[in-house]
């Protein structure tokens, strides 16, 4: 989000070659205040310069009263707040004149709210045309932490609207049993299972690793995105043989 | 009922903020030790997020004052100058002010300008590029006459004047620094910049200091050579005018009466 540099110049370089696709961390879209103009505005630039295919936000607040809390936290799902989120997604979607997607959030505490994640999500995307990145690893964490089933979640999002998936791993807190969304360890293979259904059902989708905490050597992180590719494709084959012949050839 | 959610947000960002790990807010339904528990882990990733931000921005800060007694900075800084941008990378701008200010650092004075380098050396990182101008060109353009110029300077020149020896003590902190013990006294004048991709750390002479100040004031060339002589009665404006050039850092110049190009 600077004005030049090497950042840009790395980027440029990689545009050359590559997609982009462009993930938002401090829009703070499921926030309560005003959405920040500037930074609207730097990440508008950063859309005109290298026109991604994808970019994407979180169903997250991460500034109150001005202030930066540099972590992404879900909001209270209520009618109220949806319409503050959807007034939000309208005015980033109309600045960047662009759709963008929206993610779902790993969640470590139950917050007061009467809506149900996905029916909000799915709302979302239909009332704004916004798409959706469904991080399957987040659906993973927050079902263990609140105590939800986390297939019957991904099966209650629109498929239509997925237009990204993410994969990721997560810590177990000792002390308290929870599970942390810290990006730092290779996809565990309960979420590999979960994103395998979600495949088999929905089709092929673009599939991020995240993995920003000890960031491992290219080799492993290679590893990774090789894996979710077997997964992605084992997928795809049992979707398109027959039953029988499945269990016949097995 | 319209209004109702700002509390939870008031109730979350309270907690977030609290310096020691608050009760928890009745407005959280659910066994008060499990909602401890959750914003516990919102509590850290805030906290250790923030410290990492501050961490990689402060590097040679780090290294001087140990993991563990920048852990205890961070955590203090965070709560007296919680982030009040989006942009991470202006995340401790107020950080020298408040190790000035901070009692467990009071015998570690060079701490503050330590970390100007540090900011500076990072705005640079991040500035807008532009292209510096040859000094075969600013004479070709001058027309013999070069002492009226003015000058437009590199978007990225930081400079810093500091009592201590700031630049070097950062200089001795990077991987490539020489083994051999440096001779840390007296104070430093320091032009940090970056022409191209690398980032350059220079001291200069308290004359050349000058003298680019006033440049950078927009005043001309004649003005920055009194200022300088003023200083140095030895100054000599042709070496000056000639290391000047070495830096990359200026972008155009003009006469007075002129826009600058």
């Amino acid at each position: 989000m600077g004005a030049g540099g090497p950042p840009h110049a790395w980027l440029t370089a990689i545009r050359e070659e590559f997609l982009l696709s462009v993930h938002g961390v401090c829009l703070s879209i499921g926030g309560h205040d005003p959405l920040d103009s500037d930074h609207l505005n730097r990440l508008r630039k950063v859309i005109d310069r290298y026109q991604p295919a994808l970019v994407s936000e979180h169903l997250a607040w991460c500034a109150h009263d001005g202030v930066y809390y540099n972590d992404l936290i879900a909001p209270p799902l209520t009618r109220e707040t949806f319409a503050q989120v959807r007034a939000h997604i309208d005015e980033v979607q109309d600045v960047l004149g662009r759709r963008i997607l929206i993610e779902n959030p790993s969640l470590y505490l139950k917050i007061p709210g009467d809506l149900s994640e996905p029916s909000f999500l799915n709302d979302l995307a239909r009332q704004t045309g916004c798409g959706l990145l469904l991080d399957i690893n987040n659906v993973f964490v927050s079902a263990h932490n609140l105590g939800f089933n986390a297939a019957d979640y991904i099966n209650d999002i629109d498929f239509a609207h997925v237009g990204e998936v993410h994969l990721a791993g997560h810590a177990i807190d000792k002390a308290s049993g929870l599970r942390i969304d810290d990006h730092g360890s290779i996809v565990s293979d309960d979420v590999g299972a979960l994103y395998r259904e979600f495949i088999k059902t929905a089709g092929p989708r673009p599939t991020l690793i995240e993995w920003d905490t000890d960031t491992p050597p290219l080799a492993k992180l290679c590893l990774e995105a090789d894996k979710a590719a077997q997964w992605m494709s084992g997928a795809l084959d049992e979707a398109s043989s027959p039953a029988e012949m499945v269990h016949a050839g097995g | 009922m319209p209004g109702a959610d700002v509390k939870i947000f008031n109730a979350f960002a309270a907690a977030l903020l609290h310096k020691e790990p608050p009760p928890a807010p009745p407005i959280f339904d659910g066994e008060p030790a499990r909602v401890a528990a959750g914003l516990a882990v919102y509590r850290n990733n805030v906290r250790t997020s923030l410290s990492r931000a501050l961490g990689d921005k402060f590097p040679v800060l780090n290294a001087l004052v140990g993991e563990d007694f920048f852990k205890f900075l961070a955590h203090e800084y965070f709560h007296s100058f919680p982030p009040r941008s989006q942009l991470i990378a202006a995340y401790g701008d107020q950080l020298p002010e408040f190790l000035e200010n901070f009692q467990p650092a009071k015998d570690y004075p060079y701490l503050g300008d330590v970390a100007r380098v540090e900011i500076a050396w990072l705005e640079a990182y991040h500035a807008a590029d532009a292209d510096s101008m040859t000094p075969e060109a600013l004479i070709a353009g001058a027309q013999g006459d070069i002492a009226k110029l003015q000058f437009g300077f590199h978007p990225s020149l930081r400079l810093i004047s500091s009592d201590f020896p700031a630049a070097s003590i950062w200089r001795k902190h990077q991987p490539d620094a020489a083994s051999e013990a440096a001779n840390l006294a007296g104070g430093e004048n320091i032009l940090i910049a970056r022409p191209h991709r690398e980032v350059f750390v220079h001291r200069v002479t308290p004359a050349s200091f000058s003298a680019i100040m006033t440049l950078k004031e927009g005043k001309p060339l004649s003005a920055a050579i009194e200022a300088a002589l003023e200083q140095e009665p030895a100054f000599d404006p042709q070496e000056f005018f000639r290391h000047l050039f070495t830096f990359q850092i200026i972008t155009s110049a003009n006469r007075g009466e002129e826009t600058p190009s």
